[in-house]
C-alpha cells in the first residue's frame, strides 16, 4: 500500500504502529508536508475522544438507571491499560472535569444517582463502595451513594463533597466519612473520625443535613458549622445558622446557635453544655507529656533530656500517576489540646523541637480553617538539614507563618487570619528517624520577646 | 489581566476535546488522553500560572499536554510514531483554528453516529473505547484487517462530513482564540 492509493488508511496503519520502516519514513513526510493528511489525523484524534467520552456518558446513563451495585466493567471487555481514573469517574467523567463535572451534578439529576457529588480532592484519599469493596482512588466528579465510605489519609488530604442543594460538606486530614441512606428527607453522614466542615447553599436552599459521630447526632440547619471527633469525644461548632445537637448515650438534645459550641464524650455524665464559642488565642503550645491527641506517630521510650518523644510513622502517598511516595510522619492536633481556638498570624511563628538521627530534609506544615468557618487548606515549608543542624542532636526551629506555601492556595493564600487545626513535621522517602519533642505557636509579641530565630 | 480561575476553565472546556485529542494522537488511548486533560486543567486551576490571555494559556496547555503524554509513554515503555515536529504542527493547527463552543462538536458526533449502523458503532466503540488494535477489532468482528482500515478510514470521513453539516446547519460558528 502507497500513500497515493490510501493515503487515510496508511495513516492509521501508522498510528498504529503497523508499519514498515521505509512506510513510516514516507508516512512522516507526507505528515510534514500534506497539510490535508494532518488535518485528516487531527479528525481521527478528535473522533476518537468524543466516540470515548459518549461511551463513558452511556455507561453512567447505565449506572443511573443500574445505580448499584453495577459497574462500567463487562465480564468480556478488555482492560483498559492503567490509568483508569476516567472510568473510576465512571459516568461523571464522562465528558466535563472539575467544576463542569459539579455543574453536571446539579443540572443533571437524570445522570446523576448519587448522594454527593466530589468536587475536589487531593491528597490521599480512599472510597470504598457500598458493597465494601475499595474502589479506584476518588476523582472530581465522583458520585457517591448510601454506603459509600471515603477515608482522607494524609496530612495534606482533603475531599470536598457538592451535594444537590449546593451545601458543600469537606473533610481532611485524617478523617472517615461514610454516607448514610436518607431518612425523613435528610441527607445523613456518619463522621468517624477526623474533621468535617459543612457550608449551606447559598441563599434559602440549603436543606438539613444530618452529621452523626460516634458521640452525637447533629441535625444542621443552613448551617455553616464544623464538627471534630475522635472515637471518644466531639466538637461541635456552629458560626452560621443553626444546629440541634443529640447525644447517643442518654439521647438528650440541646440546639446550638450561631457562634456557640457543644461538646460530648462518651465518658460524660454531665448534661450537654452549650457554650459561645471562645475567643481565639494567638500562641499555643502543645504539651507532650500531656499526651495530646496524636494523628500520626508513635510514641517513643523517654530520654534523660527529653521525656516526651513523638517518632515518625510511614504513611504511604500515592501521587496520580507516579509512584507513590512513602512519608514518614508526625502529625497532632491542635483542636484537642486548646481549649480556645488557635489564631494564625503571617508574622507569628512555629517553632518545632526535635532531632532526626539522619541527615534530611524536614517538611513543616500546618492545616487550618477559616476563624469559625470552613476549611482553608494545608501550608508547608522544607528546612534543609543544614538549617537543622546535625543529625542526632536535638535542634530547635521556628518557621514565620508567612514563609509557609500553601498547598491550596484557591481556599487561602495565607494563613493570617485562619484557625490552626493540626500541626505536622515529615521526611519524603527516607525514614531519617524524625522525632518531635516540642510544638508552640509563638505571637510576634512572644517571639520578639524569646528574641526569634 | 491575567484570566479568572473561571475564565480559564471555560477556555479549556472549550477546547478540551483538542486537548486531549493531542495527548491522543501520541497516546492511543482515549482513557490516558482522559486522564492527562484532566491533569493539565487542575495544573491550570490549581498551579501558580498566570495566563494574561487564552492563547498563552491554550499553548501552555498544549505543551503541558504533550510533556504529560511523553511522560506517560515513559512510564508505560512505549513510544509514539509521531516525530516531535509533526506532534508541533498538529498543535499549531489545533491552535489556529477556530473552536466550537464547548459540547458542540460532541452533541454533532452523536446525532452523527445515531445514524449510523450499528457494525460502525460497534467498531468505533471497540477501537476508541475498549482500546483494542484494527487486528484485534478485525479478529472480534470476523473481517480481514484491510477491511477493517478501510471501514474505519471510511468511517471517520463520513462522520467529519456529517459532523459539519450539522455544525453548519445549527449555525454554530466557532471563535478565535483572543
Amino acid at each position: 500500500m502507497t500513500p497515493n492509493d490510501a493515503p487515510h488508511e496508511f495513516l492509521l496503519r501508522h498510528l498504529d504502529g503497523c508499519l514498515t520502516e521505509a512506510e513510516r519514513l514516507r508516512a512522516a513526510e507526507l505528515l510534514r508536508t500534506d497539510p490535508a493528511a494532518r488535518a485528516f489525523l487531527r479528525e481521527v484524534s478528535e473522533q476518537a475522544v468524543m466516540v470515548a467520552d459518549l461511551e463513558r456518558i452511556a455507561a453512567g446513563r447505565e449506572e443511573a438507571l443500574h445505580p448499584r451495585p453495577a459497574r462500567l466493567a463487562d465480564a468480556g471487555r478488555k482492560v483498559v491499560p492503567v490509568n483508569s481514573r476516567a472510568w473510576q469517574g465512571g459516568l461523571a467523567a464522562a465528558a466535563m472535569i472539575t467544576l463542569l463535572a459539579v455543574f453536571a451534578f446539579q443540572f443533571a439529576p437524570t445522570l446523576k444517582p448519587g448522594i454527593a457529588c466530589v468536587s475536589k480532592v487531593t491528597g490521599l484519599s480512599q472510597y470504598f463502595g457500598s458493597n465494601g469493596r475499595m474502589e479506584k482512588p476518588l476523582t472530581t466528579g465522583t458520585s457517591l451513594g448510601a454506603g459509600d465510605t471515603l477515608e482522607t489519609r494524609s496530612c495534606d488530604g482533603w475531599i470536598e463533597l457538592r451535594l444537590r442543594d449546593g451545601s458543600t460538606i469537606t473533610i481532611a486530614g485524617h478523617s472517615t466519612l461514610r454516607i448514610l441512606e436518607a431518612e425523613a428527607g435528610r441527607k445523613r453522614f456518619q463522621l468517624l473520625q477526623g474533621t468535617l466542615w459543612g457550608s449551606p447553599a447559598p441563599g434559602s436552599a440549603a436543606e438539613a443535613v444530618v452529621i452523626q459521630t460516634p458521640t452525637l447526632a447533629a441535625e444542621m440547619r443552613a448551617a455553616q458549622f464544623d464538627i471534630q471527633t475522635s472515637p471518644a469525644e466531639t466538637m461541635v461548632r456552629v458560626n452560621q445558622g443553626s444546629a440541634r445537637v443529640r447525644r447517643s448515650s442518654d439521647n438528650s438534645a440541646v440546639e446550638v446557635a450561631k457562634g456557640h459550641q457543644v461538646a460530648a464524650s462518651l465518658g460524660s455524665k454531665e448534661p450537654l453544655s452549650v457554650m459561645p464559642q471562645p475567643r481565639p488565642i494567638d500562641s499555643w503550645a502543645c504539651d507532650l507529656g500531656q499526651v495530646p491527641e496524636v494523628i500520626l506517630g508513635k510514641w517513643l521510650p523517654p530520654t534523660g533530656k527529653e521525656g516526651a518523644r513523638l517518632g515518625a510513622e510511614p504513611l504511604l502517598w500515592p501521587i496520580s500517576d507516579r509512584d507513590s511516595v512513602m512519608l514518614y510522619a508526625v502529625a497532632l492536633a491542635a483542636w484537642k489540646s486548646s481549649e480556645r481556638p488557635v489564631l494564625l498570624q503571617s508574622d507569628s511563628r512555629l517553632r518545632f523541637r526535635g532531632r532526626t538521627e539522619r541527615a534530611q530534609t524536614v517538611r513543616f506544615g500546618f492545616s487550618a480553617q477559616k476563624m469559625r468557618g470552613a476549611f482553608a487548606g494545608k501550608f508547608e515549608v522544607d528546612v534543609k538539614p543544614d538549617a537543622l543542624g546535625p543529625a542526632g542532636q536535638t535542634w530547635e526551629v521556628e518557621l514565620r507563618l508567612g514563609d509557609f506555601r500553601p498547598l491550596h492556595p484557591q481556599l487561602a493564600s495565607s494563613p493570617n487570619g485562619l484557625e490552626l487545626t493540626d500541626v505536622y513535621a515529615l521526611t519524603v522517602n527516607e525514614d531519617a528517624g524524625l522525632e518531635i519533642n516540642h510544638i508552640e505557636l509563638l505571637s510576634r509579641e512572644r517571639t520578639t520577646e524569646w528574641g526569634g530565630q | 489581566m491575567a484570566l479568572t480561575e473561571h475564565e480559564i476553565l471555560q477556555a479549556l472546556m472549550k477546547w478540551r476535546t483538542r486537548i486531549s485529542a493531542a495527548a491522543w494522537v501520541m497516546l492511543r488511548d482515549s482513557h490516558a488522553a482522559e486522564d492527562i486533560f484532566q491533569n493539565v486543567a487542575l495544573k491550570g486551576m490549581t498551579r501558580d500560572v498566570v495566563f494574561e490571555t487564552e492563547a498563552a494559556l491554550l499553548s501552555w496547555a498544549f505543551i503541558t499536554a504533550r510533556r504529560e503524554g511523553i511522560d506517560w509513554l515513559r512510564r508505560h515503555q512505549r513510544e509514539t510514531c509521531l516525530d516531535a515536529e509533526i506532534l508541533e504542527l498538529l498543535e499549531l493547527e489545533w491552535q489556529s483554528e477556530a473552536a466550537h463552543p464547548a459540547g458542540a462538536k460532541m452533541e454533532a458526533l452523536q446525532a452523527c453516529l445515531e445514524s449510523a449502523p450499528e457494525p460502525a458503532r460497534r467498531l468505533l466503540r471497540l477501537r476508541y473505547f475498549e482500546g483494542y488494535s484494527c487486528e484485534e477489532v478485525a479478529e472480534q468482528m470476523g473481517i480481514g484487517l484491510n477491511a477493517i482500515y478501510k471501514r474505519v478510514s471510511r468511517l471517520h470521513e463520513s462522520l467529519r462530513d456529517c459532523i459539519a453539516g450539522r455544525l453548519s446547519q445549527t449555525g454554530v460558528s466557532g471563535g478565535r482564540v483572543r
